[in-house]
């Protein structure tokens, strides 16, 4: 696999405990490299590292393409992801409001705006990194604490029942896809 | 409110990872969550969790919803008499649907309080360890609404409303719920055949300690009594009581009638070893 990065590499962290290294190239030609305990954190890229049968010695010549990433939330996830790398895995929770603790290190980091965190949940998603799943559902989960009905319409964006129904009626009545 | 507040995006999230937000909200958010729309009251009812008890108490005029969510602080919320079918007849809705209670206890609640349970109807069936309180007739179809296997102890007492009558025995036996509640403690003024709950306690093989207690009004004898138990062992028997084994053999039940007024009839489970002299005891305490 050969591809060629049209922009410098972009070197998140230097690894210096794990000697393994990968290259992830993101949906916009940006190059990343990330630790082997970091990249476990995602089921699809590790499912992905090994049925391509990628090891020490060749990791680095074959960059893994990520399409569905861009460089941006991918930096963010190679960041989760190095700073995660050594976590004990997670208690099974009986309480998740009291026991899930969200750390200020990754309150900060995903103190975005609206559509960079939809964007990032929706990357998150699909390389299945179940810890940073937890912790934007955590965020926006917060963001609905001691609001009323009204006031989460607004953050949400949640439309009323009568407009939900007049959508439905509007995109029901459209001519839709011709032919 | 700011705009790194906002999500508006909400509604284009697929409904799992709505569903894993809505883990991360409290209980008060998720009732608000709830009133927005009808999807949202979906996606919240659909999201379980759990609580140790919630308690309903009459103060006069003023009614008392008590949330013990299994931590402290308790919380208690009140409500005016007014108030029962706007306020306390939603929130009661959302818990039983959304909320695995470990006690539901009305025992405290006056009947004008806890006439409306007979109202609820279950979005999702309940799940509730423990129920207690007092039954009329009306309430009494509040039970239908759990989920089978979901309740295990049962303390009822039976009062009629009005001209209700006795309590309905053949309507009562046949609800789904029955066959998983493992302790008991029934108390009915009347009852047409007490044998039926005690053939029931059988069957599912209650735990030792549960009781039900009773008026004796029909001239039946503990004969007849155990001409219609004839698969199980008499141990000891009299005019007055009889003692038979169960199914698992460290588990005796004691059934004991009497013709005074002042005293209560009762059927009771107690240990196989229970020691014969302190039968007395248990029908003295009666």
């Amino acid at each position: 696999m050969s591809v060629e990065p049209e922009v410098p590499i972009v070197q998140v962290e230097e690894v210096r405990e794990n000697p393994v290294l990968y290259k992830i190239i993101s949906s916009d030609n940006h190059v990343f490299t990330i630790s082997e305990h970091a990249v476990k954190l995602s089921k699809t890229l590790w499912d992905l590292i090994t049925n391509l049968g990628l090891t020490a010695e060749n990791a680095l010549d074959n960059p893994i393409p990520v399409e569905n990433v861009n460089g941006k939330n991918m930096e963010t996830i190679v960041q989760f992801c190095e700073r995660h790398k050594y976590d004990e895995e997670e208690p099974e929770y009986t309480n998740y409001i009291r026991e899930f603790v969200l750390p200020e290190w990754d309150r900060q980091l995903l103190s975005i705006d609206n559509e960079e965190l939809f964007q990032l949940i929706l990357a998150t998603n699909y390389l299945d990194i179940q810890k940073l799943m937890d912790y934007c559902c955590r965020v926006i989960g917060d963001m609905a604490k001691d609001k009323t009905p009204e006031e989460l319409r607004i953050i949400y964006g949640i439309p009323t029942d009568a407009e939900d129904d007049a959508l439905e009626r509007s995109a029901s009545d459209s001519p839709g896809p011709s032919g | 409110m700011t705009n790194e507040s906002k999500f508006e995006n909400w509604n284009f999230l697929p409904e799992e990872m709505k569903l894993s937000c809505i883990r991360f909200m409290d209980f008060k958010t998720r009732y608000r969550l709830r009133a927005t729309s009808h999807t949202e009251r979906r996606l919240v009812e659909a999201q379980k969790f759990s609580w140790k008890s919630v308690k309903m108490r009459s103060w006069r005029r003023r009614k008392e919803i008590r949330l013990n969510f299994g931590f402290r602080p308790k919380t208690s919320i009140y409500y005016n008499e007014n108030q029962i079918e706007s306020m306390i007849v939603p929130l009661l809705s959302f818990i039983f649907n959304t909320v695995k209670l470990g006690k539901f206890d009305f025992s405290w609640a006056n009947f004008e309080f806890y006439q409306h349970l007979g109202h609820f109807v279950a979005s999702s069936p309940y799940q509730i360890d423990s129920v207690s309180g007092t039954f009329s007739f009306q309430t009494l179809q509040f039970l239908n609404n759990f989920a089978p296997n979901s309740i295990k102890h049962l303390h009822l007492e039976y009062e009629p409303e009005g001209h209700e009558g006795r309590f309905p025995i053949n309507q009562f036996i046949l609800y789904p719920i029955i066959n998983s509640i493992k302790l008991w403690n029934l108390t009915v003024e009347t009852i047409p055949d007490y044998e039926r709950i005690a053939r029931k306690w059988m069957e599912i093989d209650v735990d030792v300690g549960s009781v039900m207690f009773f008026n004796y009004y029909e001239n039946r004898t503990t004969d007849d009594f155990i001409s219609g138990m004839e698969d199980y062992t008499v141990v000891q028997k009299s005019p007055s009581l009889v003692r038979m084994e169960m199914k698992d053999k460290e588990k005796h039940m004691v059934l004991y009638v009497t013709y005074k007024w002042n005293k209560k009839c009762f059927i009771k489970i107690v240990a196989s070893d229970f020691p014969e002299s302190q039968v007395t005891d248990l029908i003295l305490r009666s």
